[in-house]
């Protein structure tokens, strides 16, 4: 995973995208020729998705350092922030109720996954 | 001689804090993981605003600067990246829902991942706040590994970014019932799918809680907004 990621970070010099998604869009594509899920990465992954969000805490912490811009304009961002998820939420949830077939076939697909 | 020791003190002691915070960090999180767990998930107290603002505390009480913080425990912060890389395999996992749905299912992602960056970007600019904050706002539906460095490459700021995710998904998780209630929606595909979408990690934990089904959906959803959002972030702004 590691090297993967270290490969997605030189390659960011060509392709100006997060090295990590490129990382990431790389493995896909491995999976995807591999056909299945190798056992060590099967193993391991789940565990640290689970955890993923401590390696947020760092990029939190930091966000104290801008307090003071956040203070500085809060009503924007906070109006910002709250109205138009409420909106966006309100439209991605019209537009799938809309969309998504009601087969049950279907369902028990996505069930087994 | 002389400057040898200098070295080998400034190593010890660099090394000692690195140990210390990044000890500190996980303790705090594994504390605010209970917590979420006695409360039964309180959003308010989500384990993530928890465990920061511990770390903030902490922090403070040692008398040490956020700066030196941050720096001790970068290494944290630095493998994020090879663990987002990993999200690669619930991607692959759902690549059978993917084809089999198609536009269906990429339609809504796609349209609502975008319409959330791009209305509260509005808001930012018609308040006419400086323009680095607007490029962060931009990046509020990404999850969050791929918004951090998104951020980076069109000039936000990648810790803001977080902050503003981290707001966006608890207010999500907090109105989706109501939401829910109001529309009538009963399908937990619908129910995944926005919240992935909207709401990334903390919407797709939401989504968990309700059903797994809901939780699988929210997953490919904010994988695939995450990816597409990000992809044309960085091309159009990068």
């Amino acid at each position: 995973m590691i090297g993967i990621f270290l490969l997605g970070q030189k390659l960011t010099a060509f392709v100006a995208l997060p090295a990590a998604l490129i990382g990431l869009l790389i493995l896909l594509i491995l999976l995807l020729l591999l056909g299945r899920v190798p056992d060590f990465l099967a193993r391991t992954t789940p565990l640290y998705l689970r955890f993923m969000s401590v390696f947020f805490i760092p990029a939190i912490v930091g966000g104290w350092l801008f307090k003071d811009i956040v203070v500085a304009n809060f009503w924007p961002i906070f109006i910002a922030i709250l109205g138009t998820t409420a909106l966006s939420l309100l439209l991605t949830l019209g537009l799938a109720k809309a969309l998504l077939p009601k087969s049950d076939k279907l369902e028990d697909n996505s069930e087994r996954q | 001689m002389f400057q040898w020791q200098l070295l080998t003190e400034f190593m010890t002691t660099t090394f000692l804090d690195i140990a210390l915070w990044t000890a500190i960090v996980v303790l705090c999180y594994a504390f605010a993981l209970r917590v979420a767990v006695w409360t039964k998930q309180n959003m308010l107290l989500h384990p993530l605003l928890l465990s920061s603002v511990l770390v903030l505390l902490i922090a403070m009480g040692l008398n040490t600067s956020v700066t030196e913080v941050v720096q001790h425990i970068s290494i944290i912060y630095w493998l994020l990246g090879p663990v987002t890389v990993a999200l690669a395999l619930p991607v692959y996992s759902q690549i059978s829902v993917i084809k089999k749905l198609g536009g269906r299912i990429l339609l809504p992602i796609i349209l609502g991942g975008t319409l959330a960056p791009l209305t509260a970007w509005l808001v930012f600019w018609l308040s006419d706040l400086d323009e680095v904050l607007q490029l962060t706002i931009l990046t509020k539906s990404i999850t969050t590994p791929l918004a951090m460095d998104t951020a980076k490459i069109i000039g936000g700021i990648p810790e803001l970014s977080v902050l503003f995710l981290m707001i966006t998904g608890i207010f999500s998780a907090i109105i989706i019932a109501p939401l829910l209630a109001k529309l009538n929606i009963k399908d937990d595909r619908v129910t995944g799918l926005s919240l992935g979408t909207i709401a990334h990690a903390i919407g797709t934990a939401k989504a968990l809680q309700i059903s797994e089904q809901a939780g699988a959906f929210a997953t490919l959803a904010l994988c695939v907004n995450g990816i597409t959002t990000a992809i044309i972030m960085s091309a159009v702004l990068g």
